[in-house]
């Protein structure tokens, strides 16, 4: 009989860095998770993306067994790298903290589209677009 | 070690995109200098197949972060406090946040509630130190508590070197365990009649955890030493016997390390290898002159069983 599922548990890591400190530590710990087997699995797993942040999802069953599925990085961080640089705009109306090309929200949307809920790319081309100037960032 | 959980909820009905949301705020934590969030969303996999006794989805958007609890918290609040009212006036992102304290004690324990007595391979039981256990005949214990060390011996990874130990070392072997976290792999080696081992870890305080689950499996302290710092270099002289459970990443740099310090008809077994890493590893074992004698896989973990020597001693 298949294993039934009782809980699922959504995080940001960074790449084949997850250890048992928090976020990971309290988020599976409370789901009796062996928190060190996840870190080693999702570290094997994401060893190459070193510096992205990756969401995972974890299902947990009844018997504290779990499988997890990773993400694409979060536009925002994968913005902040193509326009290199480190954080985002205070005041993103007032001020411009750097510039990303069409090309690169093009490549960010189409690497994101599996996880985006848009119709075509030309919808996701515009959630990328939108992520980037509420950061204050311009799209040229 | 005390923490304050900072959770901060998105108001979804004034906020159509809560992808892009949840984004910004995530974006906040990673500012202040955390390199990880939790989220909660009432979003979740309708085609699972859900007990009953499931936990109840949340019917909010929030995303969680995590602050340790030291002088620098209260700017940190008031960062993020900050940066949240800008998304409100920049974005329309209309969030609260609401501040717990948490103990670090809350979830290291936790977990242990569900570690029972596993049986992992023909012989050794792995007996959680909180636990009782009768052995059958035959059965072999190995009592750890793992604390917050990688090895609980239950993993695949784990499982599948101790197999191939089962299966290749010899009374009297001496035993490298390169990457030892809990120590598991050399109270397994003990149990097989290994002689003197060496167990190294980067991480002092796993390095502490092996020495106690030696202890506790009352091994002569005669016959094992434990050292923290660089995995290979600090170590010298030719072992029977050489394991390395760890990640391809930290393998593969590794190898180069192992001819060395491996007897000419000694035993490598490398394990906590994904499937789709196979080939590297391989592909540098190869390049460093080993032999690669067999390969074991547990769902999608691989284990090499290797040497310097044409085929593996009798």
């Amino acid at each position: 009989m298949a294993k039934k599922v009782i809980a699922q548990v959504k995080l940001q890591v960074e790449a084949g860095k997850a250890n048992p400190s928090p976020p990971i530590g309290p988020a599976l710990g409370q789901h009796g998770v062996n928190i060190m087997d996840f870190c080693k699995a999702f570290n094997a797993r994401t060893a190459n993306d070193e510096g992205m942040i990756i969401p995972v999802v974890l299902t947990v069953y009844q018997d504290k067994s779990f499988t997890f599925i990773t993400k694409t990085p979060p536009a925002a961080i994968l913005l902040k790298k193509a326009a290199g640089i480190a954080k985002g705009a205070g005041d993103p109306k007032a001020e411009k903290v750097g510039k990303v090309s069409r090309d690169q929200v093009e490549e960010i949307a189409r690497k994101k589209m599996p996880d985006l809920n848009a119709i075509d790319m030309e919808n996701a081309f515009k959630i990328i677009e939108g992520t980037a100037k509420s950061m204050g960032l311009e799209v040229v | 070690m005390k923490w304050v959980e900072a959770k901060v909820v998105i108001d979804y009905s004034l906020y159509q995109d809560m992808d892009t949301a949840v984004s910004l705020v995530s974006d906040v934590y990673y500012d202040i200098g955390l390199n990880g969030v939790s989220v909660e969303s009432p979003e979740y996999d309708r085609e699972a197949d859900w007990a009953r006794d499931a936990v109840p989805m949340p019917d909010h958007y929030a995303v969680i972060g995590y602050f340790s609890k030291n002088g620098r918290l209260a700017d940190r609040c008031q960062h993020l406090e900050a940066a949240l009212t800008r998304l409100n006036e920049d974005n329309g992102i209309v969030t609260r946040v609401a501040y717990t304290d948490v103990d670090e004690e809350d979830w290291a324990e936790s977990w242990k509630k569900f570690f029972y007595p596993k049986k992992i391979s023909e012989r050794f039981v792995i007996k959680p130190t909180w636990r009782e256990y009768q052995p059958n005949p035959g059965e072999s214990i190995l009592e750890i508590d793992p604390g917050m060390a990688f090895g609980t011996g239950t993993h695949p990874t784990t499982r599948l070197c101790i197999q191939l130990m089962e299966a290749y070392l010899k009374p009297g072997d001496t035993f490298f365990d390169v990457g030892t976290g809990s120590g598991i792999l050399m109270l397994a080696a003990q149990r097989l009649g290994a002689g003197q081992m060496v167990g190294t870890d980067k991480d002092e305080d796993a390095v502490a955890v092996a020495l106690e689950n030696l202890a506790q499996n009352r091994i002569d302290p005669g016959t094992y030493t434990v050292k923290s710092g660089h995995l290979t270099a600090q170590t010298t002289g030719r072992f029977d016997f050489i394991a390395a459970n760890i990640l391809t990443e930290v393998i593969l740099p590794l190898l180069p390390d192992i001819p060395p310090l491996l007897k000419g008809d000694g035993m490598f077994i490398c394990s906590g290898i994904i499937g789709d890493k196979r080939q590297w590893v391989a592909d540098e074992m190869s390049k460093q002159g080993m032999h690669i004698y067999e390969v074991r896989s547990e769902d999608d973990w691989i284990a090499f069983a290797a040497g310097l020597a044409q085929t593996p001693r009798g």
